[in-house]
């Protein structure tokens, strides 16, 4: 018995022993690599390609590993990025858009990538998108793709009630008038209280002369006659039951025309792929976004952007991640990204140089032959995105004239702003 | 009163009860009563939810007092309660009541049914009844249209969006609230409506008389419940309007969820879920002690 016991104590302890002794040599031979976070939310055709270039990371670096993990989108930024940083559980790599960008940036959630900045890289990137990933005066943010709206139709349905695609303010309102049936809604606007409304809603803005906050963000200007114009304009779509009130199929998926249900809808360069393959039965054109009479048309760009957190014990590293995916003079993978992957405009302009003929195929030309007419979606601070949201809602669905909504929000911005 | 003594065997059965409970009390201490004082904790702050916390004291209640939107989305709260709850209450009784009456096989078949709608998670719900809701392709306005009723935009519009809500809330809910009718119904020994009977009493006064006073227990507790759900309605909400059309669906949890997550404003957030849980708790208490009056 006695033996036993002793017999068993000896082999616990040759045991631990010889696991310890293991994890020493383990230890001598390799570092342990660093890893690196990177929470993604994208599907399709996209999480496999961002899933290939992790792979190919992970394959050529062995004293960094990446750690992808698949997250849901709408949780991605809503509550999964906020209580992960509270928790100091936030993901070293962070995808950040025009309406997260400077709530994050605001509160130092994101790194100074600027000293991962080349001078080469730097001219390359479009200009408008560099400064929109800029934060008092440091670039906090890479962006790579461009993506730009424009007015889809549905060619047979207009050709049918014998109408040409607008080109104006007035005809689009006069289209989705004369195409509005019992069963099929002229034109399909977002309707919810959400960031990609108010983006849908900027070319509009810019189109009608308006802006929302002076050049040093000090005084709010949504409060003129040029805002209340774009605002009734905006709203008479909804109020007079040409465009939906609620969607059952997102208002950023081509599908509203491809199944029939409206005629036009505002909706941008992510859709082209759906609309020839998804929908490729359907004849679906595209024009510019209508202006105002006598003004140019004018269109919006947005996109995600990488950037990295800034509480990672890891920046350097996650930041060549990020450089080497989409930064790099080797631009094999923003090709493929915003040409295979998805369809958008790069960001840099060696890549849209390098690949001019598949910005020529399709619906794709036109929106190339407009690329130029886009500016950048403007970032602002949660509160003002917010009163800004409550006026859309306003005009759509509340019953206020663009004036009054304009007023409202004007005296919410001013709060916010003092 | 003197100390009650034990015997070794009720000890040991209390041991066991207890030991039994242990574990559901465990996860009630971590998951309920936690969060709840961590809540009261962050209350107190100003928190970001990135930055350190700010110790303001009780300045993010002064700021609800005086918050307009808060107040704006408490009274679309009491307005959905409101009509809810007594909808709930109603609707759940007199199906309780009619299928206990019904004494074939066809019972089970229909509890079954009204029962489904609360199997299905919420969004599945909202989503299907978006389909029915739809403006110009949904099964509702066919229905009305064949009525010779125009199309209706429901939760399209300001006016009708909350009852449009407030109709997909019943639909999940009343099979539920229905069993636990029945139950109490169950309960109720034959023998007293048998002699009511005897007495001449019709369908109405037994229930007036007998079923309804004996039910009671479970009236109030589905009353309380039902009011506590209706003040935390969020994920239909989401689902189906976002707060909207203008705000029109905005109720104080959806508000209390967009101040702490989109606005990254935590400890006002949780102020406003201290004030919110401060108001059910008065409630329930309020309730409990006139079921205790009898």
């Amino acid at each position: 018995m006695k033996m036993k016991r002793l017999a068993a104590a000896g082999m616990a302890a040759l045991m631990v022993m010889t696991t310890t002794a293991g994890a020493v040599t383990v230890r001598a031979e390799a570092e342990e690599p660093v890893t690196l976070k990177f929470w993604t939310f994208q599907a399709g055709e996209e999480a496999t390609y961002l899933e290939k270039f992790v792979q190919e990371w992970n394959d050529t670096h062995d004293s960094v590993k990446v750690e992808q993990t698949v997250v849901n989108q709408s949780d991605y930024i809503t509550t999964l990025i906020p209580t992960a940083y509270a928790n100091g559980e936030a993901p070293d790599v962070l995808f950040v858009e025009p309406a997260t960008f400077k709530k994050y940036a605001g509160k130092g959630m994101l790194a100074d990538l600027s000293p991962y900045y080349t001078e080469e890289l730097k001219a390359d990137i479009l200009p408008s998108a560099l400064e929109a990933s800029t934060y008092d005066g440091k670039q906090m943010a890479l962006p790579y793709e461009m993506e730009t709206l424009g007015l889809f139709y549905n060619i047979d349905m207009l050709e049918e009630a014998g109408v040409e695609p607008p080109q104006t303010w007035d005809e689009l309102y006069e289209a989705a008038k004369k195409l509005t049936t019992d069963d099929v809604y002229g034109l399909v606007l977002p309707v919810e209280k959400t960031g990609y409304t108010l983006f849908n809603f900027w070319p509009f803005v810019w189109m009608a002369g308006a802006d929302i906050l002076n050049e040093d963000d000090s005084q709010c200007l949504v409060d003129s006659e040029e805002m209340a114009t774009a605002l009734d304009y905006w709203g008479r779509f909804y109020q007079e039951g040409l465009s939906p009130s609620s969607l059952q199929i997102g208002p950023y998926d081509i599908g509203n025309v491809g199944t029939g249900m409206a005629a036009m809808q505002v909706s941008g360069t992510y859709v082209i792929n759906a609309a020839e393959s998804t929908y490729g039965d359907v004849n679906i054109g595209v024009v510019p976004l209508p202006h105002p009479e006598g003004k140019e048309s004018i269109t919006v760009a947005g996109g995600q952007r990488l950037a990295v957190n800034a509480q990672s014990e890891h920046v350097k590293e996650a930041a060549e991640f990020i450089f080497w995916l989409f930064g790099d003079e080797d631009t094999t993978r923003l090709t493929e990204w915003t040409t295979k992957a998805k369809f958008a405009y790069p960001a840099r302009q060696s890549v849209i140089d390098g690949n001019k003929d598949i910005f020529e195929e399709g619906l794709r030309k036109t929106f190339t032959e407009f690329y130029g007419t886009a500016k950048p979606e403007p970032s602002y601070s949660a509160e003002v995105t917010d009163a800004l949201s409550d006026m859309l809602q306003g005009v759509m669905f509340g019953g206020s004239t663009g004036a009054e909504a304009a007023a409202a929000a004007k005296e919410t911005i001013d709060s916010a702003l003092n | 009163m003197s100390i009650k003594k034990y015997s070794k065997r009720e000890r040991r059965e209390h041991f066991t009860a207890y030991a039994f409970i242990l574990p559901d009390f465990v996860g009630l201490i971590i998951f309920v009563i936690l969060p709840i004082v961590y809540a009261f904790y962050i209350s107190l702050f100003k928190w970001d939810l990135v930055t350190d916390k700010v110790f303001i004291g009780i300045e993010n209640y002064i700021r609800m007092f005086h918050d307009k939107n808060w107040w704006m989305a408490m009274l679309r709260t009491l307005k959905l309660t409101l009509i809810y709850v007594p909808g709930l209450f109603c609707f759940s009784l007199l199906a309780a009541v009619l299928v206990s009456r019904i004494k074939s096989k066809a019972a089970s078949f229909i509890k079954t049914s009204f029962l489904m709608p609360f199997a299905i998670t919420s969004v599945i719900a909202s989503t299907l009844w978006m389909f029915l809701y739809n403006e110009k392709r949904g099964y509702l306005n066919a229905l009305l249209n064949m009525a010779g009723i125009k199309d209706q935009p429901f939760i399209g519009s300001d006016k009708q969006a909350m009852g449009a809500v407030i109709v997909v809330l019943l639909w999940i809910n009343i099979g539920y609230n229905m069993i636990l009718f029945l139950s109490a119904i169950k309960d109720i020994p034959s023998s007293y409506q048998e002699a009511a009977t005897i007495d001449g009493a019709n369908g109405w006064e037994i229930f007036r008389y007998i079923t309804f006073p004996l039910i009671k227990q479970t009236s109030i507790f589905i009353l309380i419940t039902t009011t506590i759900a209706s003040f935390q309605v969020l994920d239909l909400i989401m689902v189906m309007t976002k707060g909207g059309p203008a705000k029109a669906t905005e109720v104080g949890a959806l508000y209390i969820y967009d101040r702490s997550f989109n606005m990254m404003e935590m400890g006002y957030g949780s102020a406003l879920s201290v004030f919110m849980f401060l108001v059910l708790l008065v409630f329930s208490f309020v309730q409990m002690k006139l079921t205790r009056e009898e």
